[in-house]
């Protein structure tokens, strides 16, 4: 992150516990102004509850959060719009209600993008929200999210239940705030290929902890790929491999860094966005390299 | 933020109001009930078991009016307790609402101030007749009914204490735990101690100002007039009450300190 760009959130040291399960653990990040960031990792990762920790809906353990420069407190709440996963909204409200509640609790809320967002996704606003597909009710949730005018968005895992022509026009939407109006945006997501395109900033979680946080032109960069036997696995001897996977008497390895080594049938190539992030999420932590030498 | 909290409370403001006006009829059937049958033994305005002790269907309709003070207060606490965060954070709708801008603290405090001030109208709506017309026949079957009786005390205060508590409880366990099921099972375990608990600590706090005031009943029944068991509890009932009051706030205090998950 360049310095001269403030940060819209920054997280310090936060950790988490459920139970004996920890959902967070020591993570640190921080999220420059104006960037599109996706969130990845598998279920239960601790996705949600990083989210739902910077928009203040749960109090951490240990560490420190600030969101657009300030620690978290009431009087930032008008400018975060948060979609929670599976957009939960008032199922006895009809889609009229619901925008009308948006006017009233909200003082920086614009009624008639609001309204327009409704009717791009062809709502029916007598309709009541309980009555709506889970896509439908993800629409209005954004709707509703947008309509408060934020400057930071944060959305969990706003994409999941939209058809591919839904998901395309939410993914306009968003990058419209984001070139209008400056808009942070930091969503999670399963799918690679959802975000692949449209964020600039990846975060991967892994059992509580951050397993990388980069640029995505940077994340691609920094990584390589290794294809060759398993017989030439000495290759990869002292460097940071991120995955490691064997097929037979073949290997594929995703190793961090530009340094390579060639030995016998070891071919180096750069990754795509996806390789990396797949890579990451299949693995919690570093290979070990004793494994490495093992095999 | 009203208009949302009273339309999420709505069902079960509607469901607490119903039976209400249930019970409320039913106190007015049953009294009459009784009336009808000293009407019938010519002694109307009798106070005195020894001499028109119920029987039948007058003595079924004394168990209901016990029945209804006993135990209407707490249903009604918790109908709006449970109902007051549990669903909420159940299905996530929380989420939702503490993301707009609105202090989390002003609507805990907006929903639990409803929850209990209906609370507080509904059961003055069952307590107000039972004190005032009921009593005076379930005085008839005391000694039938009175472990019932150390339920509500004949007390108008401490049957509405009960349900302010219990509606403050309902929502402070919906709040921390977000289960409906379970905040009504915990409710329905916890409530009698904290109802008990609240009140005593009422009496205990209470007791030497009344004792200073002149201590807690000065009045001496004549043998034969039974009126005075009606009014017998009545200090105990304001303190248990007060003490209740004091419960209500400090879940109300606890209510905006719970982080939801």
């Amino acid at each position: 992150m360049s310095d001269d760009i403030p940060a819209a959130v920054t997280v310090e040291g936060v950790s988490r516990r459920f139970g004996t399960t920890d959902a967070l653990r020591d993570c640190t990040l921080t999220i420059p102004a104006g960037a599109v960031v996706a969130v990845l990792g598998r279920n239960g990762a601790g996705k949600s509850t990083l989210l739902r920790a910077i928009v203040g809906l749960l109090r951490p353990d240990r560490g420190r959060l600030t969101v657009l420069g300030q620690p978290l407190n009431p009087s930032i709440l008008p400018r975060i719009g948060y979609v929670a996963q599976q957009a939960p909204l008032y199922r006895n409200l009809t889609v009229q209600q619901t925008l009308r509640l948006g006017a009233r609790l909200n003082p920086r809320w614009a009624t008639d993008y609001a309204e327009h967002l409704v009717h791009t996704a062809t709502l029916p606003t007598t309709a009541r929200v309980g009555s709506l597909s889970a896509g439908q009710r993800t629409r209005l949730a954004l709707a509703m999210a947008l309509g408060k005018r934020p400057d930071l968005l944060i959305l969990d895992e706003p994409l999941a239940a939209l058809d591919p022509i839904a998901r395309t026009e939410v993914i306009g939407t968003l990058m419209a705030e984001v070139a209008d109006r400056g808009v942070t945006i930091v969503l999670s997501a399963h799918v690679v290929a959802d975000i692949q395109h449209i964020c600039d900033r990846v975060v991967v979680l892994a059992a509580g902890g951050i397993r990388l946080d980069a640029e995505t032109d940077a994340a691609v960069a920094e990584h390589r790929i290794a294809v060759g036997a398993v017989r030439d696995l000495a290759a990869l001897d002292g460097l940071p491999v991120v995955e490691l996977r064997r097929d037979g008497n073949d290997f594929t390895a995703l190793v961090h860094g530009t340094r390579t080594r060639d030995a016998g049938s070891v071919a180096w190539h750069s990754p795509t966005l996806e390789e990396v992030l797949l890579g990451y999420l299949r693995t919690a932590k570093p290979q070990p390299v004793e494994e490495v030498r093992v095999a | 933020m009203s208009w949302l909290a009273l339309r999420l409370l709505r069902p079960y403001l509607i469901t607490a109001a119903a039976l209400t006006a249930a019970a409320t009829a039913y106190l007015w059937y049953a009294t009459s009930t009784v009336q009808d049958q000293l009407d019938g033994a010519g002694t109307p305005n009798c106070l005195d078991p020894n001499v028109c002790y119920p029987h039948g269907a007058a003595m079924d309709a004394v168990l209901g009016i016990e029945l209804i003070a006993a135990f209407l207060p707490a249903t009604l606490g918790l109908i709006l307790g449970v109902a007051l965060f549990a669903p909420e954070r159940e299905d996530d709708t929380i989420a939702y609402i503490l993301t707009q801008s609105v202090a989390r603290r002003r609507w805990v405090l907006t929903k639990l101030c409803y929850a209990v001030g209906a609370g507080l109208t509904l059961s003055l709506i069952v307590a107000v007749p039972f004190r005032v017309v009921g009593t005076r026949y379930t005085v008839l079957a005391n000694d039938t009914y009175e472990m019932l009786q150390l339920l509500h005390f004949n007390s108008i205060s401490f049957m509405a204490g009960q349900t302010a508590a219990l509606t403050a409880l309902g929502g402070v366990l919906g709040l921390a735990h977000g289960r409906t099921l379970r905040t009504l099972a915990l409710t329905v375990v916890t409530g009698p101690i904290v109802v008990y608990l609240g009140g005593g600590l009422g009496v205990l706090l209470g007791a030497p100002l009344v004792s200073l005031a002149g201590g807690f009943d000065t009045t001496t029944a004549p043998a034969t007039d039974f009126s005075a068991d009606i009014s017998m509890f009545d200090t105990i009932g304001y303190l248990m009450a007060a003490g209740l009051g004091l419960a209500v706030l400090a879940m109300g205090y606890l209510a905006t300190r719970i982080r939801t998950a």
